[in-house]
């Protein structure tokens, strides 16, 4: 078996906040192949944003970082911010949630999208543009050429995040960070978005960590999912196995809490009873626990661990899991 | 030049010619007149002064009177130097002081952006905490006291350069230069601190970031032009003030610009110079206003129509 492409290794994330260190990613591991789709899926908050900026190295100054993240074998924790850089484009690149404000309103569409062939390749404006041109025709946007002429305020909602997936995939990119990419988009565009983000992975054999907060879109796009709660993975697992039996009372809370049984795309997670935990004041043992209807007595204790079946393939975080057959 | 820039300009002329208007009466309700000053002056020279120069005429008459020799371009003749016009006055302080004063808007602008920037990427650290100690005293020391203290420094003590006067040295500008341009420069500084601090927190700088773009490109190509705007919003009305000449500064240099006419002019109810000086201020308010009016839509692409 060779080497994923991204291992994860306990990645915790803290920040500086006015009241002081702020823990918001724990204990985080997983791993992607080459050309894998890994869904990462929890309610606002859990932290999947802020495992994606760590990831790209973005993290907000005075972030701590621990843990270990190995991209191709590469110790990216290790590595100097110049080298962080140069990673950034053509080894990963990342789709942010809102296409309002993601690009420069300043600054026209063709230049935004040739300064990364420029940074990357050496490319002269002239071929970097050429090129913009294709990249913006191959994600279906009409007229690229006036397009590259075009500021961001004198497009949609829909082709804006065309621009930005173009964009991130400019450099070919060996794996793309999609976060929550079509939150902001109505469901029509939606569709296209995703199914454009699914034929650009194919030809170009990428691996997608798709953020999501929509289980219906986890279950048609992606092999396998992590699901998040406060800061921690409290599952993980081969997409079709963990919809069907979630082990994690979590993940089950969140699917029962779905309007009707299946799981179709542009039903968002439907709000739990209840609060995720204050991150200054969190649990000592399970997070979930204060908020969990099958709770026991020793689900508070400290030392709580991951486990995983007899494959590896799927695990979770929880003295009590629910039956793997029933 | 665009249909709308020419609009403008039009719309800019009520404006001159209330500031016109205002100033011309307020000079007048103010008490004294240009020949109170002089001394052994008997009354019938000072009659026959005041008829020279239409003074025993009705303020009205007075008042069309200027406006019809204004619209020749003539600014009329100066009560305190008899043999020169106010045209002449003005034409010879004008060059000396739009030289000082737009070497120290450059210099405001260039080293001004400089510090903020380099203040504004390490926002809260040494560079930053230096930068801002560097405003703070820049805005707040007075150009009477800024200028006497650089010549004491460098002239008087340290004789590296004139304590002033004006024989066409370079070494003559430098000091008043650096007087001028300090507090334009602690300004710029601190507007382009906090502007630069705030748009590199905006999303579209992030995203420039994962693209893997050097910092050198996120600042100066990313996030330079929002930063740049509230930097000239203030500039535009500085020039105007600073190039029309600066009343301290020239004083204390002993340079033959304009600013130091103007004071002479009040002090003298100089009527006709200082009404020149104001109308070419207000001229240079509405030329300045209309460049920066021209540069926010250059800068920012959600302005042009
Ligand atoms: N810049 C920041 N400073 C401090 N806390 C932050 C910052 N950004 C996000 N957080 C906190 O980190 C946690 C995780 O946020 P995020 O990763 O954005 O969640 P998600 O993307 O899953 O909605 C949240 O509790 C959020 O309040
Ligand atoms: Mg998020």
């Amino acid at each position: 078996m060779s080497a994923p492409l991204l291992q994860v290794e306990s990645l915790a994330v803290r920040l500086q906040t006015a009241q002081g260190e702020r823990a918001v990613v724990d204990d985080l591991s997983f791993a992607i192949d080459a050309g894998e789709t890994l869904a990462l899926v929890g309610e606002s908050g859990s932290g999947k944003s802020q495992t994606a900026l760590a990831l790209m190295g973005l993290s907000a100054r005075g972030a701590r970082l621990g843990g270990r993240m190995l991209f191709d074998g590469e110790d990216l924790l290790s590595a100097s911010a110049e080298r962080r850089r140069q990673l950034r484009g053509p080894a990963m690149a990342m789709v942010f949630q809102d296409p309002m404000s993601s690009l420069n309103p300043y600054l026209s569409v063709g230049l935004q999208l040739a300064e990364v062939l420029e940074t990357h390749r050496g490319a002269t404006r002239g071929q970097a543009l050429a090129e913009a041109e294709c990249a913006l025709d191959a994600v279906g946007l009409s007229a690229p050429r006036t397009r590259l002429a075009q500021y961001p305020h004198e497009l949609s909602g829909g082709m804006r995040q065309r621009v930005m997936i173009a964009m991130a995939m400019l450099a070919r990119p060996r794996l793309l960070i999609a976060d929550e990419p079509t939150t902001a988009l109505d469901p029509t565009v939606q569709r296209q978005i995703l199914r454009l983000l699914e034929r650009l992975r194919r030809e170009q054999r990428m691996a997608l960590l798709f953020i999501t907060h929509d289980l219906g879109l986890v279950a048609e796009h992606c092999e396998r999912v992590l699901v998040m709660y406060a800061g921690q993975v409290v599952e993980s697992g081969a997409t079709a196995q963990l919809l069907r039996r979630p082990r994690h009372p979590y993940t089950a809370a969140l699917l029962n809490a779905r309007p009707g049984a299946g799981t179709r795309p542009g039903t968002p997670l439907a709000a739990l009873p209840g609060q995720p935990p204050d991150p200054r004041q969190m649990p000592p043992g399970c997070r979930f626990e204060p908020r969990c209807a099958l709770r026991q007595a020793d689900c508070r204790d400290p030392g709580l661990l991951w486990q995983s079946d007899a494959q590896g393939s799927r695990g979770w975080r929880c003295r009590h899991p629910l039956a793997s057959r029933g | 030049m665009s249909a709308s820039t020419l609009r403008r300009l039009a719309q800019a002329v009520p404006s001159l010619f209330v500031l016109l208007t205002l100033t011309f009466f307020m000079l007048r309700v103010a008490p004294g007149g240009p020949f109170d000053t002089e001394e052994g002056i008997t009354p019938q020279t000072r009659a026959q002064l005041e008829a020279a120069y239409d003074l025993d005429q009705p303020l009205s008459t007075q008042y069309l009177r200027y406006l019809l020799r204004l619209l020749r371009g003539d600014l009329g003749p100066s009560y305190q130097y008899p043999d020169r016009s106010v045209n002449e006055i003005i034409g010879a302080g004008l060059p000396v002081s739009a030289t000082l004063g737009s070497l120290a808007i450059v210099t405001g602008l260039l080293l001004g952006l400089s510090l903020g920037v380099a203040a504004a990427r390490r926002r809260d650290g040494a560079v930053d905490r230096l930068v801002q100690g560097f405003a703070l005293l820049g805005v707040s020391i007075p150009q009477f006291v800024s200028a006497p203290l650089l010549i004491l420094v460098f002239a008087v003590g340290l004789r590296w350069l004139p304590a002033g006067g004006w024989n066409g040295h370079a070494a003559d500008w430098l000091l008043p230069v650096i007087a001028l341009a300090l507090p334009h420069v602690a300004i710029v500084a601190r507007l382009s601190r906090n502007a630069l601090g705030d748009v590199l927190q905006a999303p579209y700088i992030r995203t420039a970031r994962a693209k893997g773009l050097p910092e050198r490109l996120v600042i100066w190509r990313h996030a330079m032009r929002p930063t740049l705007l509230p930097v000239l919003s203030y500039l535009g009305p500085a020039a105007a003030a600073t190039l029309t000449g600066s009343v301290v500064v020239e004083q204390i240099f002993g340079l033959p610009g304009v600013g130091r006419y103007f004071v002479q002019g009040a002090f003298n109810r100089d009527y006709g110079l200082v009404l020149g000086v104001v109308l070419l201020y207000g001229t240079l308010i509405v030329l300045f206003n209309l460049i920066v009016d021209l540069l926010y839509a250059r800068l920012d692409p959600r302005l042009r129509a």
